[in-house]
């Protein structure tokens, strides 16, 4: 069991099948111990000569009645308690992804996406564990655990307290050994580390080992971890195996004294063979319910630490939210930075904009461009609304981007990305991406566009073909062309291509541009570059230095005037003759 | 790209089991020897039953009471002497399975180990290094479940259930005959669990897969998703599939949730068959006055009988519930044989030769090459370098510099053409012997996790101290090194990220000079290194180079101006040749270099 403020809700959303199920769950516990007094009850009616046939079929029928009802009851609690848990942690799984889902770029450059998926795994199955086994356990070891010491507590009091003792001190060593155990199971699992790590390590450096002949040496190297692996394997398993033998030596002398002390009773008491063999069975019963409470422990505080994890994680501030104010307004294409500065949020002493001022005009195309680090890329991600700024810095079609709907804002936006990121799904569905089912006519008309159609259409499968692992893998080039198609398939008035040209070859490049020309024609259109090529026919060309803006102007403009442009001009002229690309 | 997993598709459950056996052939007596004593284990659990019926036979002689304490003294007696016994002997048992398990998978382990390191370049480079981790590690471990819990469950559960069986023919073959009629409905619906749980395991393993890949995907392109408005279509999406694996986990519920009370509702009926069987007999015994003590000492085998009902069935139950184990261990089993099923693809000709008294004459003669069918990265590629010059290689990137470094080492196996080493093709040499004689000092220097020696020296005790520190001042690297606190023993953390490219490029001259190497190849790093170290690195390259054949890529045309020759690349072709000045004075792609260089600085 787990509380907590994202827990809680659960226990009341299926209180029904959960209190059906612990309510099965008791109801089974008492009618299982009726099976030991019946057969209790046999064993006496021989012994004492007074069972009738009658009465021994009766006795029959009974148990088979309460068989009938313990099948059913099994069937039911499972289905109602580990059903539940099942329900629960789909509920949590999609609370959690929802949370991912608002989370903005921020989060997601700080955290790995490695590490947020162990909240999808491992912490939800620990808590999914503490609802399904963890309420089975608590509730079994309680309610069986005190019907059986009731009623063997009728049968003798003295006996119970002699064979309860031990159990109870079964208990109280379980928590010890089993803390030892798990202390050697976390050797065993730092010696698998360790052996992982060097495995790791071998392997990507793989190149230095072989450069310098060092293989055997390797190979005697791992044979140290795996030998030390090995040793606290062997370790971990010896403690288990002597756990396991404490706790049958436990049960064995337990019931030996049963059965001597018990053989005294019934010598020198009323206590009858019947009531010794039911005393026999119910202790049997009593088994489970020790061993489960121990191990209830074990999952509740695993319980315990992936619930905060989980809790901190649904916890996370979000940085993009609209205020109450914002209201939709006709965006067209023109775009106006006024002294914007900008700095990342986690790092607010290193501005990475300084006071930046120009206009984009609706139905221009626009390059920016700039070295690496320069600040095009976050240029770009602020005119997306990934991150928030101060008011009066940046205007679309006369409106502060920070009054609008950030949704909204996104919707009047096309967007390629520079690593041309596709999902596993179909061509179809990637190119109309920002639609739901999009037609075929539709994707084909872009695909065209966009110059992938050929390609799509020599696939066996056309615009059904999946990508990614499970079907084809495309070539760099296909991708992009792809990615454009889908932000060409959104119509908008704004299309940005992020640095999502520079990879291909020049004479590719100029025609994707002289392409977007013609499609993009009295739509706003910007070119992120750090290629001369790319931007040289554009309306007007942003230059942009160290964060800040050097010169806006046309090739013409920026060749005549600016120093930093003429310098790029020379060199990369340069580096194409040399590569020999010209 | 091939990827191990292209295989797969032949190997067969059986196939990978008759494997796993072989592995198991050496411990055959320690798992023969278990086997016997585990017959000790199953004979202590039979016994409670026994003595339960024993007890109430006692109790039933006729006797004084302090006689029966007597005997029942005796009984405890015993009882707890074969429990002392036993638990030793479970103990010695249950070590002996494991430890011949964890026996098995140690030699795979190596052998995996070992076989990944004699694939070539180009094989390890196509598969993600997390893999073959995966492989040595992971696997193994999965596997040694089959080798320990699986085997051990096997062997236990199939010895109690026979055990108890010919314990109840002996005591009672009637009642025990006619409670066997519900053994084909036991078989039965096992089998059918067994495939069903197989299905539905099946089942869910595919669709926690995918929905990890969805979220893997998703959550890196968060970005796009958020960009293009598609939240809530995501949101949608991963609905549904959260929603088919609850389905999927709640199937497999349901296969235990009938499986396991069925199990139990049979054991019960083979309890209400004993007891009906014998409980009649009892009473016929009655009805004719047979004498007390035949009526106990039936009484006694009831309760016998009954105990050893009740839990006829659960190994069944056991059994039945490894299977998954069995399933995901051999999954695992057949990625690790996937791995050692791989051929290296470059291999020693029979006939190699080991390189003596190696000159260090290279030469390229006609040298074609290509990673990838139709695109050639050298084309008619012919140089030669004579003993102890220094050659320098230049050119934009992707012109092919890089890879010419490692086809002298062979790490690569070239299409067209000769290369020869002292006039000999390099086919001809061992591949150890090759690069014994050639330091590699690359462009992304490799550090190891331990301490500026262990990373100098690689681990080579041979390597005297003193030769550690003469390499070091040699190259300069002693100047940062005489900084540190602990020196040559300062701890070097993950791949290096405590040293700057700089410091870490000192050091792979470091180890390449204290191997002694007859012909240096360095591939220069291209990132910024500190004006400081820079200077340090051009000062020791300068002197490396009068030390014997030298082959450079050179980034910085500054560290080149001496060599004896320039070989200028463009497109995987030589475009021209000769010193420095020579070059300058042609005018042409070494010129455009040289401008880029400095001028536009």
């Amino acid at each position: 069991m787990v509380f907590g403020k994202y827990m809680n809700k659960y226990y009341l959303k299926y209180f029904i099948p959960l209190l059906l199920g612990v309510i099965t769950l008791i109801y089974v516990d008492t009618v299982q111990v009726e099976i030991p007094a019946i057969i209790s009850k046999m064993i006496d009616g021989f012994d004492e000569n007074t069972i009738t046939k009658q009465m021994f079929n009766d006795s029959l029928v009974r148990l088979i009645s309460i068989v009938l009802i313990m099948v059913a009851g099994r069937f039911l609690w499972r289905i109602f308690v580990f059903g539940s848990a099942r329900f629960i942690e789909n509920d949590i799984r999609v609370a959690l992804f929802n949370k991912s889902s608002e989370l903005g770029i921020d989060y997601y450059a700080k955290h790995k996406v490695g590490g947020i998926m162990t909240y999808f795994t491992a912490d939800l199955d620990a808590i999914r564990q503490a609802f399904g086994p963890g309420i089975l356990m608590l509730a079994d070891s309680l309610a069986l655990g005190s019907i059986v010491v009731i009623r063997m507590a009728q049968l003798s009091q003295t006996m119970t307290l002699i064979a309860v003792i031990p159990m109870a001190l079964l208990g109280v060593v379980a928590v010890f050994v089993l803390k030892r155990m798990r202390l050697k199971y976390k050797y065993r699992q730092e010696a698998f580390e360790q052996m992982n790590d060097f495995t790791q390590e071998s392997f990507s450096g793989f190149s230095v080992i072989r450069a310098f002949v060092r293989e055997v040496k390797e190979a005697y190297f791992f044979k140290l971890k795996n030998d030390h692996f090995y040793e606290k394997h062997i370790d971990f398993v010896k403690t288990m195996i002597f756990v396991n033998i404490i706790i049958n030596i436990f049960i064995n002398l337990t019931i030996l004294t049963i059965i001597v002390y018990g053989a005294f009773l019934t010598l020198t008491t009323g206590f009858t063979p019947g009531d010794l063999t039911e005393y026999f069975t119910l202790f049997t019963l009593l088994i489970w319910p020790v061993m489960a409470l121990s191990q209830f422990a074990a999952i509740s505080s695993q319980a315990q630490a992936s619930k905060k994890r989980i809790s901190d994680f649904l916890d996370e501030p979000i940085l993009i939210k609209d205020e109450d104010d914002v209201v939709e307004k006709p965006i067209l294409g023109g775009i106006q930075f006024s002294n914007l500065d900008f700095a990342y949020p986690d790092d607010p002493d290193n501005p990475v904009l300084h006071n930046v001022s120009f206009r984009i005009d609706s139905g221009e195309m626009v390059g920016i461009l700039g070295r690496t680090g320069s600040g095009k890329s976050t240029l770009v991600d602020l005119l997306l609304r990934l991150y928030n700024i101060k008011q009066q810095a940046l205007f679309l079609d006369g409106n502060d981007i920070m009054q609008l709907p950030y949704r909204h804002v996104r919707k009047h936006i096309a967007y390629v990305p520079q690593d041309n990121f596709l999902f596993s799904e179909t061509l179809k569905n990637n190119i109309g991406f920002s639609e739901e089912n999009i037609s075929l006519d539709k994707a084909s008309y872009y695909a065209k566009l966009a110059d992938v159609h050929e390609n799509i259409v020599e696939f066996k499968e056309g615009y059904e073909t999946e990508i990614g692992e499970r079907g084809v893998t495309l070539s760099g080039g296909q991708k992009q062309r792809v990615s454009i198609a889908r932000a060409l398939a959104k119509d908008a008035p704004i299309l940005i291509l992020d640095d999502s040209v520079s990879a291909v070859d020049t004479k590719t490049e100029e025609a994707i541009i002289k392409n977007l020309k013609k499609i993009r024609e009295n739509k706003t259109t910007i070119i992120i570059a750090h290629r001369i090529s790319t931007v040289k026919k554009m309306d007007k060309i942003v230059l942009l230095d160290n964060g800040h803006l050097l010169d806006v102007g046309t090739h013409d403009e920026l060749l005549s005037r600016c120093e930093l442009y003429q310098e790029m001009v020379k060199k990369q002229t340069l580096e194409q003759m040399v590569g020999g690309d010209i | 790209m091939r990827d191990f997993q292209e295989q797969t598709i032949t190997k067969t459950d059986r196939s990978i089991i008759t494997r796993l056996v072989k592995y198991a052939k050496p411990f055959t007596k320690d798992f023969i020897i278990s086997a016997f004593l585990m017959l000790g284990d199953v004979a202590v659990s039979a016994l409670g039953p026994i003595l339960i019926g024993l007890s109430i036979q006692i109790i039933g002689r006729d006797a004084s009471i302090s006689s029966k304490m007597f005997q029942f003294t005796w009984v405890g007696t015993i009882f707890l002497g074969i429990i002392a016994a036993v638990s030793v002997i479970i103990y010695y048992q249950n070590w002996l399975l494991q430890r011949a398990g964890q026996k098995i998978v140690y030699d795979i382990r190596m052998e995996v180990f070992n076989h990944i390191h004699t694939l070539s370049n180009n094989q390890i480079n196509q598969i993600p290094v997390g893999k073959l981790v995966t492989r040595v590690t992971h696997d193994t471990n999965t596997l040694s479940e089959m080798y320990s819990s699986v085997i051990v469950s096997l062997l236990r559960n199939s010895l109690m259930m026979v055990t108890y069986f010919v314990i109840m023919l002996i005591f009672d073959y009637k009642s025990t005959l006619m409670m066997s009629l519900i053994f084909p409905f036991v078989i039965i619906a096992t089998m059918i669990f067994r495939k069903l749980s197989r299905k539905s395991y099946r089942n869910v393993r595919n669709r926690v897969s995918n929905i990890n890949a969805f979220l893997s995907e998703n959550l890196s392109g968060m970005k796009l998703t958020q960009i293009f408005n598609q939240e809530d279509k995501k949101k949608q999406a991963f609905k549904i599939q959260s929603k088919n694996l609850r389905k999927a986990y709640f199937n497999e519920l349901m296969v235990f949730a009938i499986y396991r009370p069925l199990m139990f509702l049979f054991s019960m009926v083979a309890t209400i068959i004993i007891l009906y069987y014998i409980g009649n007999d009892i009473l016929s015994l009655i009805e004719n006055n047979a004498s007390p003590t035949s009526i106990i000492i039936k009484i006694s085998l009831l309760v016998t009988m009954y105990q050893y009902a009740k839990s006829l069935f659960e190994p069944v139950q056991q059994l039945a519930e490894q299977f998954n184990v069995l399933q995901s261990a051999l999954a695992s089993s057949e990625k690790i044989f996937d791995v050692l099923d791989t051929v290296p693809e470059i291999l020693d000709e029979e006939d190699a030769i080991e390189l003596n008294n190696f000159k260090g004459e290279i030469e390229f003669k006609n040298v074609w090459f290509q990673y990838i069918e139709d695109e050639w990265v050298l084309k008619n590629v012919s140089f030669k370098v004579n003993p102890n010059d220094t050659v320098a290689f230049v050119g934009a990137t992707g012109s092919g510099k890089t890879t010419i470094m490692s086809l002298i080492v062979r790490n690569y196996e070239i299409q067209k053409g000769q290369i020869l080493i002292d006039g000999i093709d390099i086919k001809k040499i061992k591949r150890t012997s090759l690069r014994k004689h050639i330091g590699q000092m690359p462009q992304d220097v490799f550090l190891f996790t331990g301490t500026i020696e262990s990373n100098i020296t690689l681990n080579n005790e041979s390597v005297s101290k003193d030769k550690v520190i003469e390499s070091a001042t040699y190259v300069g690297a002693d100047s940062f090194i005489d900084r540190l606190d602990d020196g040559y023993l300062h701890v070097v953390r993950e791949r290096g990220n405590n040293f700057s490219t700089g410091q870490r490029q000192l050091l792979s001259f470091a180890r390449a000079l204290t191997y002694e190497p007859t012909v240096m190849i360095l591939d220069e790093a291209t990132a910024n290194i500190d004006s400081e170290t820079e200077s340090l690195i051009q000062e020791s390259l300068t002197k490396m180079m009068q030390l014997n054949t030298m082959l450079v890529v050179a980034h910085r045309l500054s560290t080149i101006q001496h060599a004896d020759n320039i070989i200028v690349m463009q497109k995987g072709e030589i475009k021209e040749m000769g010193k420095h000045q020579d070059l300058l004075k042609q005018k042409g792609l070494y010129y455009k270099l040289y401008q880029l260089q400095y001028e536009s600085k």
